[in-house]
């Protein structure tokens, strides 16, 4: 099976000038220019299938966008290639993006001034829309979405909610094969990320390969099969999610309800750290590395009396907070 | 598709109706102070004639100028700047559309928005109060819609600037704005200038946006003069089209290498 999308060896410098602080340093970079390259991006791999959902997260400024941006084609790799449906996506631009859907959450493509509905028009003039196929993604979407009641509202005057839910019904018109999406769910609510989340869900059935960045580990834990991490430009991991709690599940609490009281400074087996002890309760950090759950249970188990159990999984949050800060 | 866009534009227009009646007001206001301004020159001058010029055709001249002159007053350079500034540029990228093409269909739009709703009550006001006449030849029609083209392209040209100088767009269309209507014959006829300075005012662009189609409208140009002067419009657009289709792909380029 042949990718749908193809990223091979692409980096991207970005050239910026550097001016010093003080008078002194203006006059200075006036006469002579010194420059700074930033590597955004450095030898970044990448393929996907049609059909999958692929959620990029990484801190900010790791070289996301960068990505998203050499994808759908208004980015220029300074070396590589991109390759989406089999166009070099920055050099075949006008006749690429008729194929592709774009939410930039923090920017909306919907006309300021124009009541939603006429920005809805608009594109299907831009995308050469037919009709039926207009009309019955409109009908779609404004039921799925609920925006039915803002269709005559400028865009000036609808929540970030609001718009968001108009951006990504306006992004999916011309029925894209692939969307892309930077960061959708900035900003909005409980009730809003859910409908867009349960939206995405079933637009991804449908079969429309959805590739997603987010700072949001929910919309990942829900919606994102595979995710992709990326750190000072680089691919750092590459994979489902459950492989990230596994090979990052260093270390796991384990929990433990006595019948009497216990001496706590017994349970300080090798690889075992007490983060809590209370009462009956113990709450025992056990680094996966040195020892196992199970280990550390039966040591348990033969010397006390033991009422209850509980093994508490590691947020994906932490895990992920820990690579931003560790790495890989 | 650009059809579409220029009646959104229009429908754009529609929604600042206050702007709409002050900006009718000014037009009108304007053009009653050139009225007496004139009035006031052939009285001192005490000729029935000014360098070829009568006072009715004079009055004529500045009523057809007062209309010709919404060119003038494109927004497009601030639209580019906003464009580039908020990132929208990045937006419009993502479509299959062309963005010189969009920003005409556009301009197209509001021009023929502000024809309708204030060029139409200005020319009323024109024939029933100053007696104006018609114009004396159909290519009027013709020469004012190259001169809307030619005013385009200035247009857009300036606002490109916006990708390499970002926050001095103001300086910019200010400049564009004096110079267009001072070297151009939209408020005195270059006929009336020193040889000096119309020897400037001819082999700038303006000229052909302002004074060729006003020129043609009074009369004052004879068959091989018009043909002539529609020669230079087409030249000009032709020059300025090119420029504009360079300049884009030096802006596009800029945008896909350095990002948004």
């Amino acid at each position: 099976m042949t990718h749908i999308i193809e990223v091979k060896n692409i980096s991207k410098e970005f050239k910026t000038l550097k001016r010093e602080p003080s008078l002194k340093g203006y006059f200075k970079t006036l006469l002579s220019r010194n420059y700074e390259i930033k590597k955004a991006l450095s030898n970044v791999n990448l393929e996907v299938n049609e059909g999958e959902f692929l959620g990029i997260i990484g801190p900010n400024g790791a070289g996301k966008s960068t990505l998203i941006k050499i994808l759908t084609g208004i980015l220029t790799p300074t070396s590589g290639e991109a390759k989406v449906l089999g166009m070099i996506t920055y050099k075949q631009r006008q006749k690429y993006t008729k194929n592709i859907g774009v939410v930039f959450g923090q920017r909306t493509q919907l006309w300021w001034d124009l009541p939603v509905l006429d920005s809805f028009e608009l594109l299907k003039h831009i995308f050469g829309i037919p009709d039926e196929v207009y009309r019955e993604n409109l009908d779609n979407f404004s039921k799925v979405l609920g925006i039915d009641k803002y269709m005559s509202t400028p865009v000036r005057k609808l929540s970030l909610g609001e718009r968001m839910r108009c951006d990504l019904a306006a992004s999916l018109m011309h029925n894209p094969k692939i969307v892309y999406l930077d960061e959708p769910t900035i900003g909005l609510d409980v009730e809003a990320k859910y409908r867009i989340r349960e939206f995405l869900k079933e637009l991804n059935k449908k079969g429309v390969t959805v590739i997603l960045t987010t700072h949001d580990m929910g919309d990942i834990e829900e919606l994102c099969p595979r995710i992709v991490i990326i750190d000072k430009g680089k691919k750092i991991f590459d994979g489902p999610i459950s492989e990230i709690k596994k090979k990052f599940r260093r270390e796991r609490v384990f929990v433990v309800d006595f019948q009497d009281n216990v001496n706590f400074d017994s349970l300080k087996f090798d690889g075992v750290k007490i983060i809590e002890a209370k009462e009956n309760r113990v709450k025992l950090a056990i680094d996966t590395n040195k020892t196992t759950v199970s280990e550390i249970a039966k040591k348990v188990f033969s010397k006390y009396s033991v009422h209850d159990i509980s093994i508490e999984e590691p947020d994906i949050e932490d895990i992920i907070r820990e690579i931003y800060k560790k790495g890989i | 598709m650009y059809k579409e866009i220029a009646l959104t534009s229009f429908k754009e227009e529609i929604a600042y109706r206050v702007e709409f009646v002050m900006s009718l007001i000014g037009s009108l206001i304007q053009l009653i102070v050139f009225w007496f301004l004139w009035n006031a020159i052939f009285k001192a001058y005490g000729a029935e004639t000014l360098k070829g010029f009568t006072l009715p055709m004079m009055i004529t001249y500045i009523s057809i100028s007062t209309i010709l002159t919404f060119y003038n007053k494109s927004m497009i350079e601030y639209l580019i700047e906003e464009d580039v500034k908020t990132g929208f540029i990045s937006l419009i990228l993502t479509k299959p559309i062309n963005y010189p093409l969009y920003y005409l269909s556009r301009e197209t739009g509001r021009i023929a928005f502000f024809f309708l709703t204030r060029g139409l009550p200005i020319i009323l006001f024109s024939i029933f109060f100053l007696n104006i006449s018609g114009p004396a030849s159909p290519i009027f029609f013709l020469s004012m819609i190259l001169g809307f083209f030619i005013n385009f392209f200035i247009v857009f040209l300036t606002g490109i600037w916006s990708f390499w100088t970002s926050g001095s767009i103001w300086g910019i269309r200010f400049t564009r704005i004096v110079v267009s209507e001072t070297l151009s014959g939209s408020i005195i006829p270059i006929y009336l200038f020193p040889l000096w300075l119309s020897t400037i005012a001819n082999v700038l662009p303006f000229q052909a946006i302002y004074s060729t189609p006003l020129l043609i409208y009074i009369g004052k140009l004879s068959g091989s003069e018009i043909f002539n002067s529609l020669l230079i419009q087409l030249f000009w657009i032709a020059f300025l089209g090119v420029l504009t289709v360079f300049a884009w792909r030096r802006a596009e380029k800029k945008t896909t290498v350095q990002g948004g």
